[in-house]
């Protein structure tokens, strides 16, 4: 019996260490990443990759406000250095089109060219369908970030 | 072995500091309160919609803040809306809730820092989803810094000022 209670208490105690501290749960609110990620949808934010690699190009993150109760949810398509515009709704980094396979209707938003500080990404949602003022979209600090969407 | 006696006073103490707390708390818990209570406050549902209704909600916001405040809230398109002074605020209000079916504002991941004993700073994620009339439900979430001013022993809004975590 005393095995069964100390053996319950340590799967309670690592599960809700994993849920809160690795794996992110996070319920998805508004168009932005559609049609990749629903609103009313659920993801899990791993927060292990980033602590042996710096984010890259493609990943959709998740980024913090002031704490994980409540976050942006956002694909990273300009990494540090890197000089970033929008032209009739294609992405040229350092002047040459991004493929994106993720986006399957564009707006033709336009981005004067921006060029990316050390430690700065540039991440945006998959909706591109939507206008660009009602889109939240631009540069965000490494900092913020603070996982990996799991799929 | 623990005696009667001994227990009396362990419950006699945990008595003593629970009314303490209750009865006279940190700033920091005055602060916290006083900051859940301003987003229970301005949430409101389409049931409550009359003009006295409104009117007594916009007075009830404007007790909030100081007579000058600066609020300055980061738009999604990137551009800032700013307000000053207590009585622009109550219009905007005012101005705001008819066209709104509801609106439901909440704060998470609280932090307050009291910096002396009159001011202070607290930051949180400020959440606002509202319902206007005859569109899609929106939603605006962002990082906020309030400063707090204490004035005869209550703390008011100063300002509020939205962080850009996402720059255009």
């Amino acid at each position: 019996m005393k095995h069964r209670i100390i053996r319950l208490t340590l799967i309670v105690v690592g599960t809700l260490f994993i849920f809160k501290f690795i794996l992110i749960p996070v319920r998805i609110s508004g168009q932005s990443m559609e049609p990749n990620y629903h609103n009313g949808g659920f993801v899990f934010v791993n927060r292990l990759p980033y602590f042996r690699h710096a984010p890259s190009r493609g990943d959709v993150v998740a980024i913090r406000l002031s704490g994980t109760s409540m976050m942006y949810l956002k694909r990273i398509i300009g990494l540090p250095g890197e000089v970033l515009e929008i032209k009739k709704g294609v992405v040229l980094i350092n002047s040459s089109p991004l493929q994106e396979s993720y986006i399957i209707e564009r707006d033709e938003w336009q981005i004067e060219p921006i060029m990316l500080a050390p430690g700065e990404y540039y991440v945006i949602g998959d909706n591109r369908r939507m206008p660009s003022d009602g889109h939240l979209f631009g540069r965000v600090e490494n900092k913020r970030i603070i996982g990996r969407a799991l799929w | 072995m623990i005696t009667k006696k001994v227990w009396w006073v362990i419950l006699s103490i945990t008595v003593i500091a629970v009314s303490v707390l209750y009865f006279s708390p940190s700033d920091k818990r005055q602060i916290k309160t006083r900051l859940i209570d301003l987003t229970e406050d301005l949430s409101f549902s389409a049931k409550n919609s009359g003009q006295i209704a409104t009117a007594l909600w916009a007075d009830k916001i404007a007790d909030y803040f100081s007579e000058v405040v600066a609020i300055t809230l980061e738009e999604v398109n990137g551009q800032t809306w700013s307000l000053d002074k207590r009585e622009n605020l109550k219009q905007t209000l005012l101005a705001a809730r008819p066209r709104l079916g509801s609106l439901k504002v909440s704060m998470n991941d609280l932090v307050v820092s009291v910096e002396s004993s009159i001011t202070s700073r607290a930051i949180a994620t400020l959440t606002a989803q509202w319902q206007e009339k005859g569109f899609d439900s929106s939603l605006w979430a962002r990082e906020v810094i309030f400063e707090l001013v204490k004035h005869d022993r209550q703390w008011f809004v100063v300002k509020v000022e939205s962080v850009s975590v996402i720059k255009r």
